[in-house]
């Protein structure tokens, strides 16, 4: 069996900075991946290129077992890929629901001209079920007419999250989900994940500073540092490797 | 070589001229995030005063002094205080439109000031204007060119010794790099941001003065073109270096003299095409340099500190309201055009019919810049493509509706050749690619005679119908022709505005990453939207030519496509109703103005009027109708006794800032 995604020799320069260097691994059906490490460690810089929203300086970046060199953003997007932010983009004029409606007309690929001349431009009733039902996975059934500008950093998180889980993605980048946070308000955004990894077959990257999340989530763990990857393993095994607690405890936080 | 030498050296200075507005746009930019297009305009004031003042006896010292040192700054000082500072720095669009009202608005004000008639250009700040001062290998050299270049370099030299050495100097350096950290250092933000923008509309003011002995007149147009050359050098070093922006624009005018000496003086159009150089360069850098495409995308490293922006909580809608707001209108609009039908003059009938006929270049920007969120500035280009099309057709007999359907397409084409080295680019890049756009088309294409015919302007006849003829009808009669047309397309924009086309480009306007992370292709999208805005606005430029009967190529130049943009925006640029309100609007208020006296200059006091409406954009992008709205939407909710059960959650999750 093929994995889901794999990530091979991937590298990225910025002028000098070393942003990535010859990351490489792979993420299993239905797995969630912790990808830690500290600030600029290159976790972000990994998630965008896979996303397409940056080129790579080398390396490749295969989603079941399709070479995604070259595609832009939306064609990854279409073929299953999508993201959260660790600087949140959300629609803040828009409603909850219209997030995920916006998400699913998108997704779907309608052009939407003729469709919007006839009149038949708008959400099936299908697509308005699906969104209902990720609104409850998410936990945001009374917010649906909300506008989202006017919600809280968490809830605004669960609504990027929810916009990303309604099309029913391959692979989920989480970037930071708990970044802004409270403990209680990361608790629920774990049970979010976690429910969607295990309800909906979906494989998460999880790259995440609360190592209790990721302690609790992941399948297995990835630590990156200076755009090195310096340990793969549970995350037992990765927390007992010497070259980790010196990533955290000399440069990291 | 004596004759490149000759042809060379009066470059120099002009050059330099350019070299201290493109100083100025990297120092506002870099140290506030401002890409200010009026530096042209705070150029031509300057100039205009100081021609002012020395024509009033004034010595040319002080009245320079007092120009360029006084009220230069000041312009800029207020500027930023009472308008640019209070945009937040994510908001690209609102400080665009902000900076082009300012370059509508501040030559209007002049005129209104102190009247329309143009002033005699001034003496040069140093020596004599037409002694020769120095020969170089036989070229005479006068004394503005020799009092440009010293000036000039001076001024140079002391702002980087300042920047180099002071302690105001470094600070504001450090803004550059990033004036979130400068803010968290507690450094008072308010006073860099000041001398920024006091230092660089000094220098535009100098650049003002040193410029206009060069020609007999003060003209604004001189002044637009110094400007848009100062951009091509700013943007071919990123915007970010100042020494580099120097270096550039000098190099880039001697370039353009070089070339304009050696243009074979019969032909005007290749001598347009050498003066337009910079556009070309500016043109290809942004399309090719990718510092220019993440202009807007912050490069500071501490982006993720700043708080999101916080959102106001909108009254909830009332279906009374907007169902009676909805009548309202439908009754005002049947009521205007019975009116017209019957008793309206016929100046205003012929004016409102124009200004029907402009509200169809007006949808255009609804779908640009209201719904896509990109500044275009060419629509007026679009216009005019449609209208000239129109009208050469005519001239071969073809009908003149069928050939508005054409120049509308012909326009979508060139909606698409706009929008495809603009592929990449938003926000100020783009909004800077589609002036290029429009300035090409006014120096190159327009002027031509199989364009815009000859002097007297081509002719576009009534349209007629079966055996109705507008021409020899009243004008009532081709009102309701055009608002019939109007009606029809803006029934169509209504529709995609509301569907799926509608909520997408809504999206991407809010977060372009986060949409096309969804799927959405933001290029399929802006070629989409500017081809389909370009048909709208095409239509329209032709049924506005076939009003007014004959259009030269000043009816659609890129000041209107300027001016159209702060109309559409003051009255609302988000919904079809507001393209239609602005078109009435836009023509009731020219028309009224024409009663005023002469000497205010009636179209700069309309041009100010809408100038200060855009300004609000920053807090109310939504404009003027429905701001009523919202108005009488509150007043709705005070007046009812019980809140209703939903609309209250809006409040539930506001953040308490
Ligand atoms: N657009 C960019 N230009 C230059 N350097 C960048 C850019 N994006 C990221 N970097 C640098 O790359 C490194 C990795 O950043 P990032 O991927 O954001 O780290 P992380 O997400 O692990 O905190 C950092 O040193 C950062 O400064
Ligand atoms: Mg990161």
């Amino acid at each position: 069996m093929t994995p889901r995604l794999v990530v091979h020799e991937l590298s990225k320069h910025f002028g000098g900075i070393v942003a990535a260097d010859g990351v490489s691994f792979e993420l299993l059906d239905a797995e969630c991946l912790g990808l830690i490490g500290p600030n600029g460690a290159g976790k972000t810089t990994v998630c965008s290129i896979i996303a397409g929203e940056q080129m790579a300086s080398a390396g490749t970046v295969r989603l079941d077992g399709h070479d995604l060199a070259g595609l832009p953003v939306y064609q990854r997007a279409r073929r299953g890929l999508s993201r959260t932010y660790q600087r949140l983009e959300i629609f803040p004029e828009m409603t909850v629901r219209d997030h995920l409606l916006v998400a699913q007309g998108v997704h779907d690929g309608a052009t939407g001209l003729l469709g919007d001349l006839m009149g038949s431009g708008g959400s099936s009733q299908l697509q308005k079920n699906a969104a209902e039902e990720t609104l409850e996975l998410v936990g945001l059934g009374d917010y649906a007419d909300v506008v989202v500008g006017t919600l809280s950093l968490g809830s605004c998180r669960l609504v990027e999250l929810a916009r990303s889980l309604v099309v029913n993605p391959r692979v989920l980048l989480a970037d930071e989900p708990s970044s802004g946070l409270d403990s209680l308000e990361s608790v629920a955004m774990g049970d979010v994940l976690q429910r969607a990894q295990r309800e909906r077959g979906l494989s998460i990257i999880l790259v995440e500073h609360d190592l209790e999340m990721v302690a609790r989530l992941s399948d297995r763990v990835v630590v990156m540092q200076s755009g090195l990857v310096v340990a793969t393993g549970s995350f037992d095994e990765v927390m007992a490797d010497q070259d980790v607690r010196d990533a955290y405890l000399g440069v990291g936080k | 070589m004596s004759e490149a030498l000759s042809y060379m050296i009066p470059g120099l200075p002009f050059g330099c001229t350019m070299a201290l507005i493109a100083i100025g746009l990297v120092l506002t930019y870099r140290s506030t995030g401002v890409f200010n297009f009026a530096f042209g305009a705070q150029a031509y004031t300057a100039a205009y005063l100081y021609a002012f003042f020395t024509a009033h006896g004034l010595a040319r010292g002080v009245a320079g002094v007092l120009a360029i040192v006084v009220i230069s700054p000041c312009i800029g000082i207020l500027a930023d205080r009472l308008v640019f500072s209070r945009i937040t720095s994510g908001n690209v669009t609102a400080k665009t439109v902000a900076a082009l009202a300012l370059m509508v608005g501040l030559p209007a004000a002049i005129s209104v000031a102190f009247g329309p008639t143009s002033l005699a250009s001034p003496p040069s700040l140093l020596f004599n204007v037409n002694n020769v001062v120095v020969h170089i290998d036989g070229v005479a050299i006068d004394g503005v060119q020799v009092s440009t270049v010293l000036i000039t370099l001076a001024v140079l030299v002391i702002l980087t010794t300042v920047l180099r050495s002071t302690a105001v100097g470094i600070e504001m350096r450090a803004a550059v790099e990033s004036p979130r950290l400068l803010r968290l250092q507690g450094v008072n933000s308010i006073r860099v941001s000041s001398i920024a923008w006091g230092v660089s509309s000094g220098l535009a003011g100098l650049a003002g003065v040193l410029f206009a002995p060069r020609y007999a007149v003060v003209s604004i147009d001189n002044y637009t073109f110094l400007l848009v050359a100062a951009i091509a050098a700013a943007a071919v070093v990123g915007l970010n270096s100042m020494v580099g922006a120097f270096l550039v624009a000098t190099a880039l005018g001697v370039a353009i003299s070089l070339t304009t000496g050696y243009a074979p003086s019969n032909s005007s159009w290749t001598t347009g095409l050498f003066a337009a150089i910079p556009f070309f360069v500016l043109l290809v850098v942004l399309a090719f340099n990718p510092k220019l495409r993440n202009l807007d995308v912050s490069a500071d490293p501490l982006i993720n500190a700043e708080p999101p922006p916080t959102f106001a909580a909108l009254p909830p809608p009332l279906r009374v309201v907007d169902r009676s707001l909805f009548i309202t209108r439908a009754v005002v609009m049947l009521v205007i055009i019975v009116s017209m039908m019957t008793w309206v003059p016929s100046v205003w009938v012929y004016a409102l019919t124009g200004g029907m006929a402009l509200s169809l270049v007006f949808l255009s920007i609804t779908l640009t810049t209201g719904a896509a969120g990109q500044v275009s500035l060419c629509q007026a280009t679009f216009a005019g493509v449609g209208a000239f099309t129109a009208g050469q057709l005519a001239t071969h007999g073809v009908p003149v509706l069928t050939g508005a359907l054409i120049g509308g397409l012909v326009a979508a084409g060139a909606g698409i050749l706009a929008a495809l080295p603009a592929l990449r680019l938003r926000g100020l890049a783009l909004s800077l690619s589609t002036l290029t756009f429009a300035l090409l088309a006014d120096g190159l294409v327009f002027p031509t005679s199989w364009v815009s015919g000859d002097q007297t302007g081509l002719s576009i006849p009534r349209p007629q119908i079966g055996l109705v003829n507008f021409a020899t009808q009243s004008t009532r009669s081709l009102f309701l022709l055009v608002t019939a047309i109007v009606a029809a397309v803006s029934f169509i924009f209504w529709l995609l505005l509301k569907g799926a086309t509608g909520r997408n480009l809504d999206a991407s306007r809010q977060s372009p990453l986060a949409t096309a992370g969804l799927g959405f292709s933001l290029s399929k999208a802006k070629i989409m939207v500017f081809g389909i805005s370009a048909v709208a606005a095409g239509l329209g430029g032709a049924l506005y030519g076939s009003t007014l009967q004959v259009v030269s190529p000043a009816d659609f130049s890129f000041q209107m496509s300027l001016l159209f943009v702060v109309v559409v925006v003051t009255i609302g640029c988000r919904t079809v109703s507001g393209a239609i309100g602005a078109g009435l609007a836009y023509a009731a208020l020219s028309q009224a103005l024409t009663y005023s006296p002469n000497r205010l200059a009636p179209a700069s006091l309309l041009s100010i009027l809408f100038a200060l409406g855009a300004l609000r954009y920053a807090r109310h992008p939504q404009g003027l109708l429905e701001d009523g709205r919202r108005a009488v939407l509150r007043l709705a909710h005070r007046f009812r006794k019980f809140p209703a059960k939903n609309s209250d959650a809006v409040f539930l999750g506001a953040r308490s800032s």
